[in-house]
């Protein structure tokens, strides 16, 4: 009964996981696409939930582990696993309120990380799997495709530059779509597959399915795939005003620069095998079509905030997953340990909630009545 | 041959050389070619309504063209999803 519940605690978490995942990277995928109208808000973000959905269903090659090469696999346990989630929403859900985008498979590692250091010490964690896997690509995708869209807007000018602009914006509009769709199959593709290596191996842990070979359920395809579609139809519109308007003010041959060409790097890099985060490419090719055409039209400072939250991600997930690790051992570990957090959290939350409610001020008639 | 390992840095920046060249040459490629695609567009559409002179059948052979090379991508990008 107990081992019933810790599983059913952990794939809840997980499915949670997964609806922020969705929620958080929605910008990748339809911020350009709103900002220079090539799609209407509502629909862009309809089928870039559609696209997530199916992009699921189309591969469960990665679906088995978790921040593989990077913790000591043999020492994962479901607690970590729960204490590493913890970690990632807490950090998908800060950087969604300060309209940073960050990437959501670098928390989860961070917070996953942080859990295993706490419960086993530094000697779990695979330093070089962490540099190799995580710090150098994380530095690595956005200055690939700062150059890349920088390069890419400089020759698409000089290709139409002389071209009628009515034209021109509705070709190049015509690509935000296409290349905004390749990203939506590519991150359900991606992401959903880390929910579902995750309920695959709680289930393996319950003992609910066989450890060699063990297949995904489709329920588990389902519900992850569910899961981020719901969480981009939700949309984290404080992101895709960072994303979209906040950092250049963009026009149609920008914005397929930048995710034209940023989804092209995505999936040559996935080709290599050397995955590069969603987030990062797309931030960083934003930044690079807008620098190209002049330095002057990014703003700098909303930049600077996004490389800070992205050098804090790991680390701040890492911390709460740490925390939540040690909380829930303090509590007694097993099930109770994990439902003691999650008591936790809904009290903060509620709390949070309750500030704000009472430092709203009352109606201005009011007072003037 | 000799069955020494290679060490994980190594093979890593090995990788992220080979990263940077095909993302390089994926982004910048399919960037030019979709720009030569509505260049050809454009220029097809204002020759057909009469508001430019050219050929109507290189700007169609261009837009064929980038068309076909713009849609190998996109096919090229399904396939390497569903085979992971």
């Amino acid at each position: 009964m107990s081992a019933d519940i810790l599983l059913v605690i952990v794939v809840v978490t997980a499915l949670a996981f997964d609806f922020t995942n969705g929620f958080h990277d929605t910008a990748n995928v339809v911020a350009t696409s709103i900002s220079t109208r090539a799609l209407p808000a509502k629909l862009a973000i309809l089928i870039a939930a559609i696209l997530n959905f199916v992009g699921a269903f189309l591969s469960l090659e990665v679906a088995a582990t978790i921040a593989s090469g990077i913790v000591d696999s043999g020492e994962i346990t479901l607690q970590i696993v729960f204490a590493g989630l913890v970690g990632a929403i807490f950090w998908n859900m800060l950087t969604w309120w300060l309209g940073l985008p960050s990437s959501s498979s670098h928390a989860l590692i961070g917070g996953v990380v942080g859990a295993m250091l706490i419960a086993n010490g530094p000697d779990a964690i695979i330093g070089e799997g962490l540099l190799g896997k995580v710090i150098i690509p994380a530095v690595a995708a956005p200055v690939l495709a700062f150059g890349v869209a920088g390069i890419a807007i400089l020759f698409i000018y000089r290709i139409v530059g002389r071209q009628r602009p009515g034209p021109v914006t509705r070709g190049f509009r015509l690509g935000q779509i296409a290349s905004g769709s390749l990203l939506a199959l590519a991150h359900g593709t991606n992401d959903a597959q880390k929910t579902m290596g995750i309920i695959t191996l709680a289930l393996v842990a319950h003992g609910s399915i066989g450890g060699t070979d063990p297949q995904v359920p489709l329920w588990v395809v389902i519900s992850s795939a569910s899961a981020i579609a719901l969480g981009t139809y939700s949309g984290g519109w404080r992101i895709i005003r960072t994303m979209g308007s906040k950092i250049i003010k963009m026009d149609a041959a920008q914005g397929f620069a930048a995710q034209g060409s940023g989804a092209a790097v995505i999936l040559a890099a996935t080709h290599v095998g050397f995955p590069l985060s969603t987030t990062h490419v797309i931030s960083g090719g934003v930044v690079g079509a807008g620098a190209a055409k002049r330095l002057s039209a990014v703003k700098w400072g909303v930049a600077g905030n996004m490389a800070i939250a992205w050098v804090l991600t790991i680390p701040a997930a890492g911390l709460t997953g740490g925390l939540a690790f040690e909380i829930s051992d303090l509590a007694g570990g097993g099930t109770r340990g994990p439902i003691v957090v999650l008591v936790l959290i809904a009290v903060l939350v509620a709390a949070f909630l309750r500030s704000r409610r009472v430092r709203t001020p009352p109606p201005l008639a009011e007072g003037a009545a | 041959m000799s069955g020494a390992p290679v060490p994980l840095a190594l093979s890593v920046w090995g990788e992220l050389l080979e990263v940077i060249v095909v993302g390089a040459v994926a982004g910048i490629g399919l960037a030019i070619a979709f720009a030569f695609l509505v260049r050809g567009a454009a220029q097809s559409s204002a020759i057909r309504h009469g508001e430019r002179e050219g050929s109507l059948v290189l700007n169609l052979a261009l837009v064929a063209l980038t068309s076909a090379i713009c849609i190998g991508a996109v096919v090229f990008a399904v396939y390497e999803m569903v085979s992971g």
